[in-house]
């Protein structure tokens, strides 16, 4: 049985979002690190502000 | 994709423009293009190839001339000259022209071109009008990723090398790619990264020793990633031994002298990696029976100790307790004892009532001894049935080691009469292999080597993980990033378990539909599979369900080749569309695909009972077919074919170097096939069969 925490639930669903933007690209990494830091701070502080 | 036309201008040997035209009704899916041999019927496949992605296939000879070669001696010097394919198709009510044009500038005799992959263009027409994409190669290969184009464009003598060891890894990551479960591949290397970068923040506010841990972790990762790549190599490497050996025995079994010892050995190897492979079933069945029921073979004493005291208690009327604890309180709380007298409170009456609760039985103890008794008595039940269950797994054990052992003495003896064959060439042979064979084992221990290593660093990373978790500082800033680095190393974890499971899934679904369009083609009770680690294999079965690899033979792994074709555009289709399972629906979303099979030389080395089942599945393996066959293999399978065929065309070869004009005749009417021309005349004729 898998299992996860809020946040790394939630951070999933934005990196699939993320990862299909970029699809295709050959060196997308530069471009979507910036998202993804966004999204990880963005879940962990949607998730302090609810207080989890 | 469905593919309407292929117009070719000045490409190779098609001088001019000419233009296919492809069927592609629901039920007359075939095109059918017969050609002679060296007259066009691999240049067309390679048209669509080069169109799509620039490239050609591996044994496309003279790849570098791509102009046609009397175009190029007519131009005069400091002309431009130029060659290009142009493929239509469509796909989700959207019509694509992918156009790409190689441009030279004659200046020597000899055709030169400094860019053979030339320039590619894609025109999108719907509804809305025509658009031409900034990033042509972007948007084909969306449609279909360069690593897939030999699933579906492809020569039907090579097809069977996805059966070789070394195709393992290509399974792999285009049935991936296919499938779109690379989303999940790329987003399990990009999040560590991200990982990394809130470590960094967390250490700029921590103390030194962070920042050491820090440093160490790098080093490790780094090391780790090493490791990994060094692993990937040795694989590669192991993979390809196993092909080169594979090959070498393919060579002894063509070899009069050696094919009755390679048989021996093909059955022996067989006998081994049967054997092998039940020995690992085994060790893991005694591992789970171990850690389940293996305390039981020290519970002798245990059980026996309390099924003895629970019979003394019986025996001495201890239990079941004549009188229970609760009945006693009852009477100290009523302060009247059952004979009537008074209870009161520092009497000595009640003294000895209270000093009675505490020998009085308890019901709860009562019940525990109970249960305690009949777990006793299981326990030794299941020390007898764990005791039987370890004998004879260990009896098989050592049965599947004597079968090991006879199978080395028999590799053993081949290689003896291999080796002292008075045939210099099997000796020869013979020798190579054992070379081979020396370094698969030496390639099998550094593999080993390695992956014991890699783990090595994975305990050390968790080790220093922890520390570095331990020691981040509390300060609010360094809490929220410590928390990022957790929740995008947890995701990662997360979606590497998801990729292994929905990867698992994939493999088991096609395993179902690979097995399908085999068992129409395939006489033999065999049963196709692609294994846990991507290899396609294929297996006979005896009446018991025992399983064994089965012997191979060309024809046999070119039908499971294209059966994994079928398999995988079956799935494809079935993702594009929707019928999949709605879990992997949204992970996966965007990706599977409808895509046409191109095939030239479709029969490969198949004889004929198997060439007229393979044309009679084609068709219906994929929604539109291209078939490329010269006169002497459409013999006899042409018409079965015939029910799905839509559009037929003739290559007509015009060469120099030919006896006598040959002719092809199709429903009685007679097409030229071979024509005898001049040199400056040489070229290739497109043309259409009439219905």
């Amino acid at each position: 049985m898998l299992s996860a925490s809020p946040e790394a639930r939630a951070l999933i669903a934005h990196v699939f979002q993320i990862e299909k933007k970029y699809q295709g690209m050959s060196r997308p990494g530069s471009k979507l690190q910036p998202d993804l830091e966004k999204a990880v701070r963005k879940v962990v502080s949607e998730s302090r502000d609810r207080g989890e | 994709m469905k593919l309407i036309s292929l117009t070719l201008e000045d490409f190779r040997q098609f001088r001019g423009r000419q233009t296919l035209s492809f069927a592609g009704e629901a039920d007359r899916n075939t095109t059918l293009i017969y050609g002679p041999n060296g007259g066009g019927k691999t240049t067309i496949l390679n048209a669509f190839i080069w169109a799509f992605y620039g490239t050609f296939t591996d044994d496309f000879e003279q790849p570098d001339r791509i102009v046609h070669g009397e175009s190029w001696v007519r131009a005069a010097d400091g002309d431009e000259v130029s060659a290009s394919v142009e493929v239509v198709f469509e796909q989700d009510e959207k019509r694509y022209e992918v156009i790409r044009t190689v441009r030279g500038r004659k200046d020597r005799p000899e055709q030169h071109l400094t860019n053979s992959r030339g320039e590619l263009r894609v025109l999108v027409t719907d509804r809305r009008g025509t658009e031409e994409p900034k990033n042509p190669s972007d948007l084909v290969d969306r449609i279909l990723p360069e690593r897939l184009h030999r699933f579906f464009f492809f020569n039907g003598e090579r097809i069977e090398n996805l059966t070789r060891h070394s195709a393992y890894k290509e399974l792999a990551e285009s049935t991936k790619t296919l499938l779109g479960l690379d989303v999940l591949t790329r987003a399990i290397q990009h999040l560590p990264q991200t990982a990394r970068t809130f470590e960094k923040e967390v250490a700029k506010h921590g103390d030194s020793t962070t920042q050491e841990l820090l440093s160490k972790r790098e080093r490790l990762e780094h090391e780790g990633a090493r490791l990994r790549e060094e692993l990937v190599a040795a694989n590669a490497e192991a993979t390809k031994l196993q092909d080169t050996q594979e090959a070498i025995f393919r060579e002894l079994a063509e070899h009069s002298d050696a094919r009755v010892f390679q048989t021996r050995r093909d059955a022996a190897l067989r006998q081994r990696s049967d054997a092998e492979n039940r020995d690992l079933e085994l060790k893991r069945d005694l591992r789970r029976l171990i850690t389940k029921s293996g305390f039981t073979a020290f519970t002798e004493r245990i059980g026996e100790q309390v099924r003895t005291r629970f019979a003394d208690l019986e025996r001495n009327g201890e239990l079941p307790t004549p009188i229970k604890e609760p009945f006693v309180r009852e009477l100290l709380d009523r302060g009247v004892c059952i004979c009537g007298t008074e209870l009161t409170v520092g009497s000595s009456h009640r003294r000895e009532l209270e000093a009675f609760v505490k020998t009085a039985g308890s019901p709860e103890l009562e019940s525990a001894w109970t249960r305690l008794d009949g777990l006793a008595a299981r326990l030794s039940d299941d020390r007898v049935s764990f005791q039987a269950d370890l004998a004879r797994l260990l009896k098989e054990r050592d049965e599947i080691s004597k079968r090991v052992h006879e199978a080395d003495e028999e590799l053993s003896e081949v290689h003896k009469r291999l080796g002292s064959s008075d045939d210099t060439v099997v000796q020869g042979l013979e020798e190579r292999q054992r070379g081979v064979s020396e370094q698969i084992a030496t390639t099998q221990q550094r593999i080993g080597r390695v992956a014991s290593d890699i783990r090595r660093i994975e305990g050390a990373l968790d080790e220093v993980e922890r520390d570095f978790n331990k020691r981040a500082k509390k300060d609010r800033e360094s809490l929220e990033a410590q928390r990022c680095v957790e929740v995008a190393r947890e995701a990662a974890a997360v979606l590497e378990r998801v990729q292994d499971v929905l990867t698992e899934g994939v493999r088991l679904e096609l395993n179902r539909r690979i097995a399908a369009p085999y068992d129409k083609i395939s006489a033999r009770r065999r049963v196709p599979e692609l294994s846990p680690n991507f290899e396609l294999r294929l297996y006979e079965e005896d009446t018991d369900g025992t399983r064994r690899l089965a012997p191979n033979s060309t024809g046999e792994n070119t039908i499971l080749a294209l059966s994994f074709v079928g398999g995988l555009a079956d799935y494809a289709r079935d993702q594009h569309e929707g019928r999949i399972d709605e879990t992997l629906k949204q992970l996966v979303e965007g990706r599977g695909g409808v895509f046409p099979v191109v095939v030239d030389a479709a029969f490969g080395n198949l004889d004929e009972t198997y060439r007229l089942e393979v044309a009679r599945l084609l068709p219906q393996l994929t929604t539109q077919l291209v078939m490329l066959l010269s006169k002497a293999q459409a013999e006899g399978t042409a018409n079965k074919l015939a029910g799905h065929l839509g559009k037929r065309y003739v290559i007509v070869s015009h060469v120099a170097k030919a006896d006598r004009d040959e002719e092809l005749v199709v429903d009685g009417r007679a097409y030229p096939y071979r024509q005898v021309c001049d040199l400056s005349d040489e070229r290739a004729e497109i043309i259409e069969v009439m219905t």
